[in-house]
């Protein structure tokens, strides 16, 4: 077969354009997969399209957005989760404003208790667990019980949980990130450690692209770790990938996820 | 990818202020109107949330799957609404419209490969009802469409 001819025939153009016959497709999608030359020309001119098409486009109004997004949120089981707000969240009846004062309260106070032992628990594990770890670039268990009680307590600081992608309810690991000092710190709950010739990766998204922001291992439940800092964030997660770490995120090996 | 296929608002949103643009400029530059390409964008976006499942990475980039659903559903719009559009019926070129992303490069095409695409592309009509229309042989449609196309690339590349 001419590979050359083949590719500048202008099939390769009508066939990711979207106007080639079911016959042309089906061919050319084998021969892609049997020619590396024709995939590289396919992707080669995706890419020129993609940037052609994203220079100086025309923008729909900015009401639009808030329109879609009205519709794709709530038709029912297909909608969006809303990964914004918390799944236990049900919709709340028109009520007088000092019941939303003293919901307030409530939520304000049960945050409060829930801290205090919140930290108090990760206190205990990780004085128990103090005598184990000999990492350095791990906080001791007295620089993790003061950096971890100065650290959640700054309004500056943003937390959430990281749960099993798909079930919000398996807890991994808490992640925390100041807005202005920019550190990211990851407090490990149960999670089982991987073979020995994996280890676990953090990353964030940052402008659409995932950051890495560091490996780990596992020591103990409990365990803190000041990973790499991040400009800016709303999503985290960890993955598995082969000891020492990989440049891009191995999306099928997706162990956990937390967003702030 | 996963977060777009676990139907995550965020990463949606993502995709939204990223890609809405351009695709809204195809649909625009299909229908005419900012009001039916407004309809169209949000039609758009629910099908590619409702499909994103069935999106395979293998069979092309995430940018040219959603550019193929902007263009389906704005011409699946146009027949909807009307069964042929003869030749001479078809707009204008508006510079407003017509002077940005695929459209502007296709407009330095000769002018003979510039109409048929357009027609194939923009106006959804099939080989037979453009040999029709521009009275040429379907054999010669094939060939003007493909040197065009290859035409198109040796511009794209040189941007």
């Amino acid at each position: 077969m001419d590979i050359k001819a083949y590719i500048e025939s202008g099939i390769i153009e009508t066939c990711v354009l979207g106007i080639a016959s079911e016959a042309e497709y089906r061919e050319f999608q084998e021969l892609c997969n049997q020619f590396p030359e024709i995939a590289e020309a396919r992707k080669a001119f995706e890419l020129s399209l993609e940037h052609q098409l994203m220079k100086e486009p025309l923008t729909p109004p900015s009401y639009l957005k808030e329109k879609i997004f009205q519709a794709l949120t709530i038709s029912g089981p297909k909608g969006l989760v809303d990964a914004t707000k918390p799944e236990y969240q049900v919709p709340v009846r028109s009520i007088n404003v000092w019941k939303y004062v003293t919901a307030a309260c409530i939520v304000l106070l049960a945050g409060a208790m829930y801290w205090a032992y919140f930290i108090n628990n990760k206190y205990q594990k990780l004085t128990r667990n103090s005598t184990t770890t000999n990492q350095s670039d791990h906080f001791s268990h007295t620089d993790a019980i003061i950096a971890l009680n100065s650290f959640v307590v700054k309004p500056t600081v943003k937390w959430s949980i990281m749960a099993e992608p798909g079930n919000t309810s398996h807890c991994m690991a808490h992640i925390y990130w100041d807005s202005v000092s920019k550190n990211t710190f990851l407090l490990l709950g149960n999670i089982p450690k991987p073979l020995s010739d994996k280890q676990f990766q953090l990353w964030g998204i940052l402008n659409d692209q995932p950051v890495n922001l560091g490996i780990f291992d596992i020591q103990k439940e409990g365990q803190l770790i000041q990973m790499e800092n991040i400009p800016t964030a709303k999503l985290f997660y960890i993955t598995i990938e082969p000891r020492g770490g990989s440049d891009t995120p191995n999306m099928k090996a997706q162990y956990a996820v937390g967003q702030l | 990818m996963t977060l777009l296929k676990q139907k995550n608002s965020i990463a949606f949103e993502s995709l939204y202020d990223k890609y809405a643009a351009p695709l809204y400029t195809v649909i625009l530059q299909i229908l005419r109107t900012k009001e039916e390409a407004e309809n169209v964008l949000k039609k758009v976006f629910t099908t590619i949330r409702n499909k994103v499942g069935e999106y395979d990475s293998e069979k092309g980039s995430i940018f040219i799957w959603m550019l193929h659903i902007a263009r389906t559903t704005a011409l699946a719009e146009i027949k909807s609404r009307n069964h042929t559009v003869p030749l001479s019926s078809l707009p204008e070129e508006d510079p407003a419209i017509d002077n940005f992303g695929l459209k502007k490069i296709i407009n330095c095409l000769v002018e003979d490969q510039k109409k048929i695409i357009n027609l194939y592309y923009y106006k959804g009509f099939t080989i037979k009802q453009i040999a029709e229309s521009v009275s040429i042989s379907e054999n010669l449609v094939r060939t003007t469409i493909n040197t065009a196309l290859s035409e198109l690339t040796t511009i794209l590349s040189n941007k």
